[in-house]
C-alpha cells in the first residue's frame, strides 16, 4: 500500500483537527505536477500540497532524508519533529489521530 | 502491525505496484480490459486483508499463465501470511504457481515466499536450494542477494549470511550498479550514493554474523565501518539495520547502557518492534518491572527530537508556502507522489 492510499484517509483527519492548530503539509517527491494536480482534483484534497521545487530540484525530500514514499513526520507547537512514520497501511490514520491529539 | 522494515521490503521488492510508489517508478496507463490493471485498481480500494486476497486468488485462478502471477501470488500470500495468519491457503496458492512457473527469475521469487512460509512455520528451509534456481545460468544481482541476506539473518543462518553479505559488496560500487541500470540517468552523485547505502547494508550484516559466528573483534571494527557510512533520515534513523544489529550485540555481552543508545532511535523514532521490545526488557532489566516504561519512552521521544528544518517551495496555484509560517500548530509533513 502506499501514496494512493494515504492522501486521501489523512483528509478527513485534517478536517478533524484543523480548527484545534492542525496542518498537514505534503509534499509531491515526484514533481509530477500533472498527475499530482489530476490525483488532488479528484480526491477533493484541501489541506497544503507542495511541488518538490523547480530547478532546486528534491530539496526537501533531500534534506528529511526520505529513502520511500510515503514518509511522514509529526511536528509539535515549538517545531520539533518527534514522530516518523515510513509506508502507509490501513489503520495507520488511527495511530496517527492519536499522536496529533498528543500534541495538540 | 509488522515490523516496518519487513513491509517496506515487501512493498520495494514483490509487489510491483506498490513498489512504483515506493520506489519511483511509474506504471504504463493501464489498457481497457488488461485483467491486471483491473486487479491493481481494485487491490488498492479494497477495505481488508480477506478481500485483498481474494481479489489476488480470483486473478491467478482466472489467469494463472498470465505474466504477473508471480506479483499477484505476493499480493495473496502477503495478506494470508501476515494479516489473516493462513499459512495453509497462502502455501497452497505458491505451490500452484510454482509448479507451473519456468522462468527462473519466477521460480525464485516464488520459492522465496515459500520459504517466508517454511520460517513462519518453524522449519525454515535451505535458502542455497532457492538461490540454486538463479545460480547455475548467472551470478545473483544485488537485489537478489539483498533478500537472501536478509531472509538468511532473520533465520539465524551466519554463513549464508557472510557468503552473500560479501557477494553484496562486491556489487556496492557505482560500476557494478552501473552495470546492473544501464538506462539509468541518475547523476554520479546519485549512484554514488546509491553504491554507499549497499556498501552501508553488506558491512552492517557481516558485521552481525561475524559477532553471531564468535569473532567480536572483527565486529566490532566492521560494524564502526559500517556505522561511519550509513545514511540517516532527519530524525536519525538508519537506513540499514546497524544499530539494531550493534545494539542486540551489546545487550548480548550485558551492556545495557551502550544497548540503549543503539537501539533507542529505531525503537522510538524508526517504529522497530523488536528494538522497541528490547529497549522494554533493558528498563525491565534495571527496574525490575515494566513500570515507568511508557513515561520514559516520551521522554526518550523528547530527547531525541530536533527542530525541524524550515524549506519554502510552490503550491499548485503559483503561491509559495514556507513552512515556517506554520509554527504554532502542530503538522503533518508527509512526502509522498502521485502513482
Amino acid at each position: 500500500m502506499g501514496c494512493r492510499v494515504e492522501l486521501p484517509r489523512l483528509q478527513p483527519l485534517y478536517e478533524t483537527y484543523r480548527y484545534r492548530g492542525f496542518e498537514i503539509v505534503a509534499v509531491d517527491g515526484k514533481r509530477d505536477t500533472e498527475r499530482a494536480r489530476k490525483f488532488i482534483e479528484q480526491k477533493g484534497l484541501t489541506y497544503t500540497l507542495l511541488e518538490n521545487g523547480e530547478g532546486d530540484a528534491e530539496v526537501a525530500s533531500r534534506l528529511f532524508g526520505i529513502r520511500a514514499y510515503p514518509s511522514s513526520f509529526l511536528v509539535d507547537r515549538e517545531g520539533r519533529v518527534l514522530f516518523f512514520h515510513e509506508g502507509f497501511e490501513e489503520g495507520d490514520e488511527v495511530e496517527l489521530a492519536q499522536h496529533v491529539e498528543e500534541l495538540l | 502491525m509488522l515490523p516496518l522494515l519487513r513491509r517496506l521490503s515487501l512493498a520495494l521488492l514483490l509487489v510491483g505496484f506498490a513498489a512504483a510508489c515506493a520506489r519511483g517508478g511509474s506504471e504504463p496507463p493501464a489498457a481497457n480490459g488488461d485483467p491486471w490493471a483491473a486487479l491493481r485498481d481494485a487491490y488498492t480500494d479494497a477495505a481488508s486483508a480477506a478481500e485483498r486476497a481474494d481479489l489476488a486468488e480470483r486473478f491467478l485462478a482466472d489467469h494463472p499463465d498470465h505474466e504477473r502471477a508471480t506479483s499477484a501470488l505476493a499480493m495473496a500470500v502477503y495478506p494470508l501470511k501476515d494479516e489473516l495468519r493462513d499459512l495453509p491457503r497462502a502455501r497452497a496458492l505458491a505451490e500452484g504457481v510454482l509448479a507451473r512457473a519456468t522462468d527462473p527469475e519466477d521460480r525464485f521469487e516464488v520459492r522465496m515466499m515459500l520459504w517466508e512460509l517454511s520460517l513462519e512455520e518453524g522449519a525454515p528451509g535451505d535458502l542455497r536450494e532457492v538461490a540454486g534456481e538463479l545460480t547455475p545460468t548467472r551470478a545473483l544481482t544485488y537485489g537478489e542477494l539483498w533478500e537472501l541476506v536478509d531472509a538468511a539473518a532473520r533465520a539465524e543462518q551466519w554463513v549464508l549470511v557472510e557468503e552473500w553479505s560479501r557477494a553484496a559488496l562486491d556489487l556496492a560500487t557505482p560500476d557494478a550498479w552501473r552495470a546492473e541500470n544501464p538506462d539509468s540517468k541518475l547523476t554520479e552523485e546519485q549512484v554514488s550514493a546509491r553504491a554507499t547505502s549497499r556498501r552501508a547494508f553488506a558491512l552492517a550484516h557481516l558485521a552481525w554474523a561475524a559477532f553471531n559466528l564468535g569473532r567480536t573483534e572483527e565486529a566490532e571494527a566492521t560494524f564502526a565501518e559500517a556505522e561511519a557510512i550509513t545514511p540517516r533520515n532527519f530524525v536519525g534513523v538508519a537506513q540499514t539495520p546497524v544499530d539494531r544489529f550493534r545494539g542486540r550485540a551489546a545487550l548480548r555481552q550485558g551492556d545495557l547502557d551502550r544497548a540503549e543508545s543503539l537501539l533507542a532511535t529505531d525503537a522510538v523514532m524508526g517504529g522497530d518492534e523488536q528494538a522497541l521490545a528490547e529497549l522494554r526488557q533493558i528498563w525491565a532489566e534495571r527496574n525490575g518491572s515494566e513500570e515507568g516504561f511508557e513515561a520514559y519512552l516520551w521522554s526518550t521521544r523528547q530527547r531525541l527530537a530536533r527542530p525541524v528544518a524550515d524549506f519554502a517551495l510552490a503550491d499548485y496555484e503559483g503561491g509559495t508556502f514556507d513552512l515556517a509560517s506554520t509554527r504554532g500548530k502542530v503538522v503533518m509533513l508527509a512526502f509522498w507522489f502521485p502513482t
